[in-house]
């Protein structure tokens, strides 16, 4: 700031002099005054300007922090893979036979991915597609169309499993068995139908050949077997019902067919109610 | 703006790498400095409110009257740098100012009693130098333009004449034009003064 004495008239007058030093502390005061008010709305917008960053840091470290939390809990908390259509089913071992998880081998790679039937899917689970599609057209008997659109239908609803649900295979059907969980059909037909000479009242026999003659394409005798042991095994009758239902759409008796499964259809309990309302549906179009 | 810009903006203190260069950025009225010794201060400023009883919006007041000291004494020479943080100083002077602004509401306080001396001395000073800046605003405000505007570009607002020539913030095309006419002024505001002192007997 420039000096006062240059702006005196009397450098000498004291009063002058004191006047004009009054003046130029008024002006500093007022310099300072303006710079302090400059200063304070600098730091209005400096500390509005800080809050706004907090708040965004604040937002995207919570965001950041609901994400990780998210992706923590969430994967945990995820239902376990539903099941892929057309992969292999287990059923638990059965203990009581020795030395089966040598004797059998691996049907499929894939097979770990599933530890269930598909009779045994959550109401709320989407049914998959069979795993394996249902016997060769010229098993069936009739004009070659309709084998073909039977084998259509017949592969949408060809819900087969083995083991057998509530079946304990212990010797002497170790052989079959193995043959069967090989889906090795021929070999395990060969076996059953020798020992059925030695055994020919044997449920489990009975039950090994009805399933064995219906992965084979022999509907009508495949029926046979499978009534015969109805009402005998409360375990088995689920499956026994769902397998008379596919035996008898084989012979091509599709009505009658269409009944038993609308029987199954009309029970949510029933372990092969999603199949069976399938089935209805496209027996019913 | 830019976003990225605006989140990295520095602090005011980013610029005084230490208490030196923030003393001689204190001693130019650099903005940066003012800002960064009060947002040291700012928070024993609302503590001193509190704890003093004044209204919570008297903390700001507090800050920038006890700023205004604190820049009056860098600037006459009775606040040296001797190697301390600047706002510890700034400080003292806030804990002063909120101790008179106690005084001024009239609100006894056990702190004021046992204590300290109202009689400050700085803050009495600063009353003076207020009543001085205020006189001089009314002076300035009776002289009217150009005078007034001369004046305040220079001595107010801290506009070198070379600036105010080039902005065109008056009619004076050369800085010898402004500068003489600022004389003129200067004299004149003196005289107005002189006036006045005489006149209330002061």
């Amino acid at each position: 700031m420039e000096e006062y004495e240059q702006y005196l008239n009397d450098p000498g007058d004291k009063e002058e002099r004191r006047a004009a030093r009054k003046v130029m502390d008024g002006l500093s005061e007022l310099r300072l005054q303006a710079k302090v008010k400059e200063v304070a709305l600098e730091r209005a917008a400096l500390y509005r300007r800080m809050f706004w960053q907090r708040f965004l840091l604040a937002v995207v470290a919570l965001m950041l922090v609901v994400g990780a939390a998210y992706l923590f809990f969430g994967k945990k908390s995820s239902p376990a893979a539903p099941n892929v259509p057309g992969q292999p089913i287990e059923q638990q071992s059965n203990p009581s036979v020795p030395g089966r998880s040598q004797d059998i081998p691996p049907q499929n790679t894939n097979s770990k991915k599933i530890d269930r039937p598909v009779a045994q899917l959550n109401p709320d689970e989407r049914l998959p597609n069979p795993r394996y599609p249902a016997p060769d057209a010229t098993s069936f008997r009739g004009e070659e169309q309709t084998s073909q659109s039977l084998k259509k239908l017949l592969d949408q609803i060809w819900y087969t499993h083995y083991p057998l649900t509530g079946l304990s295979v212990k010797e002497p059907f170790l052989n079959a068995h193995t043959s069967l969980k090989n889906r090795d059909f021929n070999a395990a037909y060969v076996e059953l139908d020798g020992l059925e000479g030695q055994f020919p009242k044997n449920d489990t026999l009975r039950y090994l050949k009805g399933y064995c003659l219906l992965e084979m394409g022999e509907g009508l005798e495949a029926q046979a077997y499978l009534t015969s042991l109805e009402g005998r095994h409360a375990a088995w009758d689920a499956q026994l019902q769902w397998y008379r239902g596919l035996a008898i759409t084989l012979t091509g008796e599709q009505e009658k067919a269409l009944a038993l499964f609308q029987q199954m259809a009309a029970r949510p309990q029933h372990p092969y109610y999603k199949q069976a309302k399938k089935a209805v549906g496209l027996l019913t179009k | 703006m830019r976003i990225t810009e605006w989140l990295a903006s520095p602090g005011p203190c980013r610029r005084f790498g230490d208490n030196g260069q923030l003393f001689e950025g204190l001693k130019r009225l650099d903005n940066s400095a003012i800002l960064c010794v009060q947002a040291k201060a700012l928070p024993m400023a609302h503590k001193f409110a509190r704890q003093y009883g004044l209204e919570a919006n008297a903390a700001e007041e507090v800050l920038n009257q006890g700023t205004l000291i604190f820049l009056r004494k860098i600037q006459d020479g009775s606040y040296q740098f001797q190697g301390h943080a600047p706002s510890t100083y700034l400080v003292e002077i806030i804990r002063r100012v909120a101790l008179m602004q106690t005084r001024n509401l009239k609100k006894p306080h056990e702190t004021i009693d046992n204590h300290h001396d109202l009689h400050d001395q700085d803050v009495e000073a600063a009353q003076r130098r207020q009543e001085s800046a205020e006189l001089v605003r009314q002076f300035l405000g009776q002289m009217g333009d150009p005078c007034e505007t001369v004046i305040r570009l220079h001595h107010i607002d801290g506009y070198t004449d070379d600036e105010v020539v080039r902005q065109g913030w008056t009619r004076y095309t050369t800085t010898d034009s402004l500068k003489i006419k600022r004389s003129d002024c200067m004299k004149k505001l003196i005289q107005i003064a002189q006036k006045w002192r005489s006149t209330n007997n002061i």
